[in-house]
């Protein structure tokens, strides 16, 4: 049997399928709930999955994965709120569209965006994964650390802003990794005689507590009553054939920077889809209806934030490093199902490339389906006091986490860091760069220690892989300040201009 | 030329005060990957060294890190107090707020306790209704039905399906 059919039997079973259903529907529900996000989902529903055997637990979590990244778009064209961050952008012309009275229109365009965004993105998982792996797996100890650097500047660099806060959230999360075994001789780290932490921190539990509970927390603290309108007119579903000719173009743009957007790791739907809707308006012939309720400009952001989740999955799987949030929690649950995502898993097992990729196209169809229904009943949905779904999602994590090890220290570890996960939040700090730091301490730890007792820091200096890698991060995190340097140089150089020309023309008048 | 910075144009929205509260809240971040950093540092030194000989001992990453968090959050925090930047772009809290993470932990704390006395479906189920009570949920579809039923599933999902031992 070949990889791809060994790959595709996989799935045919009925219970996966069932998986995929249930994951499909979770993940609409999911994107749909502004402030709950598709990690938070994935975090939670890990925790259920670890007790299936790996392919039906995948089906599940890739399933909300893809789902999530279809139901998000609700929210944003119907109230202007995004249901997860990676429909940010898909407000900028959703919602403008809906007031303009064209709401059916809008979710049907971005329905079918999302949809071939993420078979664009599937293309890349499916032709450049076992390349890729094939290359990483040549990797030593020194590109493998570098690789592992690339990976959290990468996450600082995109996160936008606040670099030197995202480098010690990094650093904080690669420390937190210290805690139980040393990799290279065994010795107890930071355990303080607790039994539990010998294995390190319970990673599922961690990741609940950042991504869910201080969210959820976050809420609470801020939260203040107002009540937003909904659209209720949806006016026509379908495009015209005018309105349908207007998308073929962002539809290839938004394929390509999604595509490439997601294929860095630690960049994801939010960043595609702004890149893409700039990009769509420097190519389109309307750029002025940009803004305003533009198709190509829906179309563009949401083929793009879409088009990144086969990348991401490539980055994720290929490498070991992952693409996003939501991939950083599906690596936890790969772990405990005994897989090692990195470059052996793909040139080992070809099939679960063919496995994944057919449950995220099985998603992606049958999402497809959901999303045409008629979503009327989606805005009742968004009327729920707060109150209901933050009790909900506290609970869930609470008897989710419990769940993994059947242990009360796992709930007790996923609070703490659900209060870790609020102050960090407070005090402006990302929580993605810990989560990060924590998945990738003991690989970074290991590889670095074993390169530089090989052959000392020449082991990684003599490496062109190790080396491009490591200057493209120093560049990841160096450039941005930079460029906001020159940009706000520029800005207040064109300022100190102005009322110049404007006190000359003045003059000019006057005589 | 350079923009003016938002220090300079800061004063004339308040003087002092406003200054020390634009100051506090930034700082709080870095002050606290400061001693963070400078905790890792001196929890690494009660590390037991190893038998076997190695090249690096397993203090020394944690102590690299410990001591890379410490000049990282000691920069920012330079930085911070001499050219403060935008504040966060994040909504503040309220004092409801703080009132509502409190009793969320309070009724926590509480549910442990009952749970050691009583079984899970009970336990859950009051856990549900103080949650929604304290969050503002009222009446008694809110306090009654809904935590029944989430208890219900919660019991039918772990305790039923997935044999968790609740």
């Amino acid at each position: 049997m070949n990889p791809v059919s060994e790959g595709l039997a996989q799935i045919a079973d009925p219970f996966v399928l069932l998986c995929v259903l249930i994951g499909a529907l979770v993940g609409m529900l999911v994107g749909a709930f502004p402030g709950v996000t598709a990690t938070m989902a994935v975090a939670l529903a890990s925790s259920f999955t670890l007790t299936m055997d790996p392919v039906p637990g995948l089906a599940v979590l890739l399933t909300i994965y893809v789902a999530a990244n279809f139901g998000d778009r609700v929210p944003a064209i119907l109230v202007n709120t995004p249901g997860t961050p990676a429909s940010i952008a898909t407000t900028f012309d959703g919602y403008p569209m809906a007031k303009k009275g064209l709401a059916g229109v809008a979710l049907t365009t971005s329905a079918f965006a999302s949809a071939i965004g993420t078979f664009a993105g599937l293309l890349l998982l499916i032709f450049a994964a076992i390349p890729l792996a094939k290359i990483a797996l040549k990797f030593g100890p020194a590109e493998m650390f570098a690789l592992v650097v690339f990976g959290l500047t990468m996450m600082v660099g995109v996160s936008g802003g606040k670099i030197g806060k995202g480098l010690i959230a990094g650093a904080i999360g690669l420390a937190l990794a210290v805690v139980g075994r040393d990799p290279i001789t065994g010795t107890e780290r930071f355990t303080f005689g607790i039994l539990e932490l010998s294995d390190g921190i319970p990673f599922i539990a961690a990741i609940i507590g950042l991504f869910g509970v201080a969210d959820v927390l976050d809420q609470m603290l801020t939260h203040r009553a107002e009540k937003f309108t909904a659209i209720t007119q949806f006016g026509r579903w379908w495009p015209n054939r005018a309105e349908t000719r207007q998308m073929v173009k962002p539809l290839i743009v938004g394929s390509g920077v999604g595509a490439v957007v997601g294929a860095v790791p630690a960049a994801g739907g939010d960043i595609a889809g702004i890149m893409s809707w700039a990009a769509a308006k420097k190519t389109s012939k309307r750029p002025e209806e940009f803004g305003k309720g533009s198709i190509e400009g829906l179309t563009a952001t949401d083929t793009a934030s879409n088009a990144t989740l086969g990348p991401s999955v490539t980055t994720t799987l290929a490498l070991g490093i992952p693409g996003d949030s939501v991939m950083a929690v599906l690596i936890g649950s790969l772990v405990i199902w005994g897989i090692q995502p990195g470059p052996s898993l793909f040139a080992n097992r070809p099939d679960l490339v063919y496995t994944i990729a057919a449950i995220m196209a099985l998603a992606t169809v049958l999402t497809l389906a959901l999303s045409l229904v008629r979503l009327r009943g989606v805005t009742k949905l968004l009327e729920l006091k707060p109150a209901f779904l933050w009790t909900v999602i506290i609970v869930f994590c609470m008897v989710g986490t419990f769940a993994v090890n059947n242990s009360v220290f796992d709930v007790g570890i996923m609070l703490l860091f659900g209060i870790v996960g609020l102050i960090l939040r407070r005090t402006g700090f990302p929580a993605g760069p810990v989560v990060l730091g924590l998945i990738l301490g003991k690989l970074a730890e290991g590889n670095l220690r074993r390169a530089l007792e090989i052959g000392g820091v020449e082991n990684i200096l003599t490496s062109p892989i190790a080396v491009t890698t490591l200057m493209i991060s120093a560049a990841a995190i160096a450039l941005p300040p930079l460029f906001a340097r020159a940009k706000r140089r520029k800005a207040a150089r064109e300022s100190a201009a102005r009322p110049t020309t404007t006190s000359s023309s003045t003059t000019s008048l006057g005589k | 030329m350079t923009a003016p910075s938002i220090s300079e144009q800061a004063p004339a929205a308040g003087g002092d005060d406003f200054r020390l509260r634009r100051l506090v809240g930034p700082l709080a971040g870095p002050a606290l990957g400061l001693v963070f950093g400078l905790v890792v540092i001196a929890l690494s030194q009660s590390i037991v060294e190893p038998n076997i000989t190695t090249s690096f001992s397993p203090r020394w990453w944690p102590q690299s890190l410990g001591a890379l968090i410490v000049l990282l959050s000691a920069a920012v925090l330079l930085k911070d107090i001499v050219r403060p930047g935008d504040p966060d772009d994040m909504e503040s809290a309220t004092r409801i707020g703080f009132g509502r993470v409190a009793a969320v932990f309070g009724a926590i704390a509480a549910y442990a306790v009952v749970w050691y006395f009583v079984a899970f479906p009970v336990a859950t189920s009051l856990l549900f209704a103080a949650l929604i009570f304290v969050l503002g949920g009222r009446g008694w579809k809110a306090i009654i039905v809904f935590p029944l039923v989430c208890t219900g599933v919660l019991y039918t999902l772990f305790g039923l399906l997935l044999k968790v031992p609740l």
